[in-house]
């Protein structure tokens, strides 16, 4: 039997799978179902203090390499989110909240509305890139925003903050600057760009917001650059994220330096049920060559 | 990726005005759905929307669309030879095939969903009778296309019926059909699921929910308890499944999730 359990914080994950944010993860039953289809914990879709209702679609496209998204935050607001999300102790698998906000009171409200619903950790994306006022496009991946930020959440709340940076530019930096201010963990990261298809029948871009994140395959090596980086400069563990699609992928992103592994974009080309393939392409690696525990493989690209 | 999921762009071939508020827009473009799959359509700047395909030829396909707010008024505006775009077809379809005799209901812009199975169920030989819900006489459409198809349509305004489709339904459930069909009024086609299940008549309905990405991955069209997104296991679902959702009949989610109860 081979050990796929990791510990993030003082989370114990039964393997390094976690579904990012933003993909399915708008009810409690479908977090349930994501856990049911082998995820190892799971991040709700970012809640705001107001309702959003999001970009006009499409939300999505892909081409060959990737995806595009702006699907723009919908929420129901964190009122209506506590009444949601009330019952996330029943679902086998940690289940972490994932807020955004524009001032830091924004935070405040979201985690007091929701602190009683049984969430084991929370996710704070500095690096949406395609939200106007959020994120990237709201000036929040800087040092001195992640600090204030990180900050703001560490004196209210005891719950493990993971910071959840973007791939474009200054991620050490942004990520060293939240270590330093309290961050728990580190996700690296989010979508890449924004990036924009183009319809040339009509000229006009496909997204409904005209640009959008860039994921999958196109941003994976990226993204393993960024945790290799990260690793050499933050002690707190790393969530790696991006373009993780078969086991193979995940023990790339593990041996650069993650301790967990986002799975989002695949959730498209292998269906919800790709955490249970990953983990099941990883185990059979792992015991090809004679590994007994996950957590051996993790920065082995470092030793 | 495997999937590469970008709009293919088409010509409004015609545009049918079917009563004040309902219009067909026929589409220039050899499509290959099934009866009950549907579209992302696709108004470049404005949004994408879905809508089940209405009926299909071998080099033209039709939406059937009911005004009813900014993107369909943008829609509307649309006239023959104009452009929009579409992804799918997306979803499960209706299993037809191996019956002989059917009942059809279809309401509101429901019925869009619905005229592609009787066409294709005509084509097969299959006995069909197919009845329109309509609060009034001046919302009845497509008609005359199904009785030229060779189909028995029935409603509440002819021959100076004035049952409600509840009540008409029920009345023809007794004729020994092999299958139901139902697309429309969430409400309507709960009770029609109770009672395909109490009569152990086999029932297909089309259910409808918030979708924005069609492809199963942003969660907006997921249904409780099970979680799942009805983009991908549905929108054609049987009684059974359809009773295994608990909010059917009860409420479905709007853009930003949140639940909103049907009267």
């Amino acid at each position: 039997m081979i050990n796929l359990e990791i510990k993030i914080n003082n989370l114990k994950l039964k393997n390094p799978t976690i579904l990012a944010s933003g993909i399915l993860g708008v009810s409690s039953a479908s977090l349930n179902n994501v856990v049911r289809n082998g995820a190892g914990a799971v991040v709700t879709k970012s809640i705001s203090k107001e309702p959003r209702k999001g970009h006009p679609s499409p939300i999505i496209a892909t081409y060959e390499e990737g995806m595009l998204n702006a699907v723009g935050y919908p929420n129901q607001g964190s009122i209506k989110a506590s009444q949601e999300f009330s019952n996330v102790a029943d679902i086998e698998a940690p289940v972490i909240l994932s807020i955004i906000g524009q001032k830091e009171d924004d935070f405040k409200a979201v985690y007091n509305e929701l602190k009683n619903c049984n969430f084991k950790a929370i996710e704070v994306p500095l690096s949406c890139p395609h939200t106007p006022g959020y994120g990237t496009m709201g000036g929040q991946h800087t040092p001195e925003m992640a600090t204030k930020i990180t900050k703001t959440l560490k004196e209210i709340t005891d719950l493990p903050i993971w910071i959840k940076l973007s791939p474009n530019e200054n991620l050490v930096e942004v990520g060293k600057a939240a270590e330093a201010a309290g961050a728990d963990a580190i996700v690296a990261g989010n979508t890449m760009g924004p990036g924009m298809i183009i319809d040339i029948d009509t000229y006009k871009p496909v997204l409904g917001f005209g640009m959008g994140g860039v994921s999958g395959p196109a941003l994976r090596p990226i993204a393993v650059r960024c945790v290799f980086d990260l690793y050499k400069a933050v002690k707190v563990p790393i969530i790696g994220c991006g373009g993780v699609t078969t086991g193979r992928d995940l023990i790339e992103m593990m041996m650069a330096g993650a301790t967990g592994i986002g799975v989002g974009t695949a959730v498209l080309d292998r269906s919800v049920n790709v955490f249970s393939q990953i983990m099941k392409e990883t185990e059979e690696w792992l015991k090809e060559n004679d590994f007994k525990k996950i957590e051996d493989i993790i920065g082995l690209t470092h030793k | 990726m495997q999937h590469i999921e970008q709009p293919t762009i088409v010509t409004v071939k015609e545009v049918i005005k079917e009563s004040s508020n309902f219009k067909t827009f026929v589409l220039d473009y050899p499509l290959d759905a099934k009866p009950g799959q549907f579209l992302m359509v696709w108004l470049p700047g404005v949004d994408s929307k879905p809508f089940s395909v209405a009926w299909q030829k071998e080099n033209e396909f039709a939406i059937g669309v009911i005004k009813v707010g900014p993107y369909t008024k943008e829609l509307f505006k649309l006239k023959k030879g104009d452009k929009l775009g579409f992804t799918g077809p997306y979803g499960t379809s209706y299993n037809f095939e191996d019956k002989k005799k059917i009942l059809i209901l279809g309401g509101g812009s429901g019925i869009a969903s619905v005229t592609y199975l009787a066409q294709r169920a005509r084509e097969n030989n299959i006995e069909v009778d197919f009845l329109i819900a309509a609060k009034d006489k001046k919302s009845i459409v497509y008609e005359k296309w199904l009785e030229d198809q060779g189909i028995n349509v029935i409603h509440r305004f002819k021959k100076n019926n004035h049952e409600r489709a509840w009540d008409m339904f029920k009345e023809l459930s007794s004729n020994n059909y092999d299958s139901w069909y139902a697309c429309g009024p969430e409400l309507l086609l709960k009770k029609i699921v109770d009672l395909s299940i109490e009569k152990k008549t086999k029932c297909q309905v089309s259910l409808e929910r918030y979708m924005k990405c069609g492809i199963g991955v942003c969660g907006s069209c997921c249904v409780d308890p099970l979680g799942i997104c009805l983009c991908q296991a549905g929108p054609v679902v049987n009684a059974t499944f359809a009773n295994n959702i608990s909010e059917f009949g009860e409420y479905y989610r709007d853009g930003s999730g949140a639940k909103v109860n049907f009267k």
